[in-house]
């Protein structure tokens, strides 16, 4: 089994209206992440992409001169690929199939099709009144009647039944909600790559912020955004040789757990939960626990989801995920993440765990050695460490 | 006001409600209730059947949406967004219009129906207190 490192990150600007194509994005960001490895077009030869994303291997393969690609794949998880992408790499490189992987995400998600709304086609119709279709869980025939047509109803409803679950008030759940949105927006203040770079934001701000669907404000949910970032990762060989300290990826998994078709809307357990024991397993492998990893990228489609997946890591008792993040034991999404910095579905806080682990993050945790980067809900993640074993 | 646009598959539940009956999917194989978007049960049997469900529900979970990202919706905030389970297993979302309903997980829930518009009838669930009072729709 060969080893497998992350050994370039890029990104295009974050913005509003990008006014390209997605697939401009993502060739620029990959041509960006090469250039920082020190590596060339010609030096990929395998390219794994989420299935939520636009732009195919096949495309890239056909534009950008790379040579033919001996690995070419999709995740098959919607929004909770990044450390199935990962994972996919990892094992291309670990079996010889590939030596250099590129990862990428590009989305116009602001300019083209906002998730914040219902998916186009979903809800409309000629009469007065407009017709919801399809099964979708946000926006579909048998929910988008009843206001269920953004994500941010339903995690509001994930957000109600832990707070009664846990008998927590809806003052307590606002100051842990408004303490992880005003971290985000500290961490954005610091890196000027930020979509909310330049916008001072405190907790006054957060409780301004409009409710949408209680408790959660306009303030708790993602951004919605225009954007690329890719990651390369390369064979332990050739990773020594690269421009930059190799990123170890340690360790990938998925975990995809049922319900994920319906937003879990037909579960009785709610929020959605992997389950506790999950995480620390696979950190047990390597000799960790939860309270080892010195930096957290999670993903924060909603401030609560950052709360959820730091019970799911075990980093607190259930319920205790509301005082955690009024006092941070461990620094998580530090570039801002999806709520601050830019949505791309959790690459970019793979792309910022890769700076921490450099120590070129402008919210660098000294001596950062290992990191944890989850996807949605957890179902897939990734442990990342500083060089090479 | 947004109406469903009932297919094929699942005209059934919405002609029932017209009829002030609550429809569910049953698994005539393995006895599962489902909901009324499914086609088959996990057990592999594609030819469900519908059956009338007891109205009886339990609340899981709600919340009050203040803004909406559709203008159909946003001449009728604030209203109450729920998501039950009945009795029988499947679990609808539904809505109430209006806040303040005092709502607690767990709550036991009864099937209402409204009136129809276009001719179909939204199926809503009332706190099973407040049948009968007049009070639960407010």
């Amino acid at each position: 089994m060969k080893q497998a490192a992350i050994v370039g990150i890029g990104q295009t600007e974050y913005s509003w209206d990008s006014g390209r194509p997605e697939t401009v994005l993502a060739i620029e960001a990959i041509k960006a992440a090469l250039e920082d490895a020190g590596l060339a077009l010609q030096d990929v030869d395998g390219v794994v992409r989420s299935s939520i994303e636009s732009t195919t291997p096949i495309e890239l393969v056909s534009l950008t001169g790379m040579r033919p690609l001996s690995f070419a794949a999709d995740d098959a998880t919607w929004g909770g690929f990044v450390g199935s992408v990962i994972g996919l790499a990892r094992e291309a490189i670990a079996t010889g199939r590939a030596r250099v992987v590129v990862v990428f995400r590009a989305f116009n998600g602001r300019s083209q099709l906002r998730l914040g709304r219902p998916m186009p086609g979903s809800v409309e119709g000629s009469g007065a009144i407009p017709r919801a279709r399809g099964n979708l869980p946000v926006g579909g025939e048998f929910t988008a009647p009843y206001g269920v047509v953004s994500p941010s109803q339903v995690f509001a409803l994930w957000v109600r039944a832990y707070m009664e679950r846990h008998g927590i008030d809806a003052e307590r759940m606002s100051r842990a909600l408004g303490a992880v949105v005003c971290q985000a927006r500290q961490a954005a203040q610091r890196n000027p790559a930020a979509l909310l770079h330049g916008k001072s934001f405190g907790p006054a701000d957060y409780l301004a912020s409009p409710m949408l669907a209680e408790p959660l404000r306009k303030a708790d949910i993602c951004l919605e955004s225009d954007g690329a970032c890719a990651i390369v990762m390369a064979a332990a060989d050739l990773a020594r040789d690269c421009r930059q300290v190799p990123v170890h990826v340690a360790d990938a998994w998925q975990h995809v757990i049922p319900g994920y078709q319906n937003m879990w809307l037909m579960d009785k357990q709610l929020p959605p939960s992997i389950g506790r024991e999950v995480v620390p397993a696979k950190l047990a492998r390597h000799g960790l626990t939860p309270q080892d990893l010195d930096v957290l990228g999670l993903y924060d489609a909603t401030s609560f989801a950052a709360i959820w997946d730091i019970e799911t890591l075990g980093l607190c008792p259930p319920g205790g995920g509301v005082d955690w993040v009024l006092d941070p034991e461990i620094p998580f999404n530090t570039s801002g993440g999806l709520l601050a910095e830019v949505y791309l579905q959790g690459l970019n806080q793979a792309v910022e765990l890769v700076r921490q682990l450099r120590g070129t993050s402008t919210s660098q945790v000294p001596g950062a050695q290992h990191a944890f980067l989850g996807a949605a809900a957890l179902m897939s993640g990734a442990l990342l460490a500083r060089g090479l074993p | 006001m947004i109406l469903p646009e009932p297919s094929d598959a699942t005209r059934p539940f919405w002609d029932a409600a017209v009829q002030k009956r609550l429809l569910l999917r049953h698994c005539p194989r393995c006895g599962s209730w489902l909901h009324p978007q499914l086609l088959f049960c996990g057990c592999g049997e594609w030819r469900l059947e519908w059956r009338e469900a007891s109205g009886e529900a339990r609340l899981l979970s709600h919340t009050v949406a203040r803004r909406m990202p559709v203008p159909a919706l946003q001449g009728e905030v604030p209203f109450t967004v729920l998501l039950v389970r009945t009795r029988e297993g499947p679990q609808l979302v539904s809505s109430l219009p209006g806040d303040g309903h005092a709502l607690r997980c767990g709550m036991p829930m009864r099937v209402a129906f409204d009136p129809p518009v276009e001719g179909v009838a939204l199926v809503r669930f009332i706190p099973a207190e407040r049948v009968g009072t007049g009070d639960g729709m407010r």
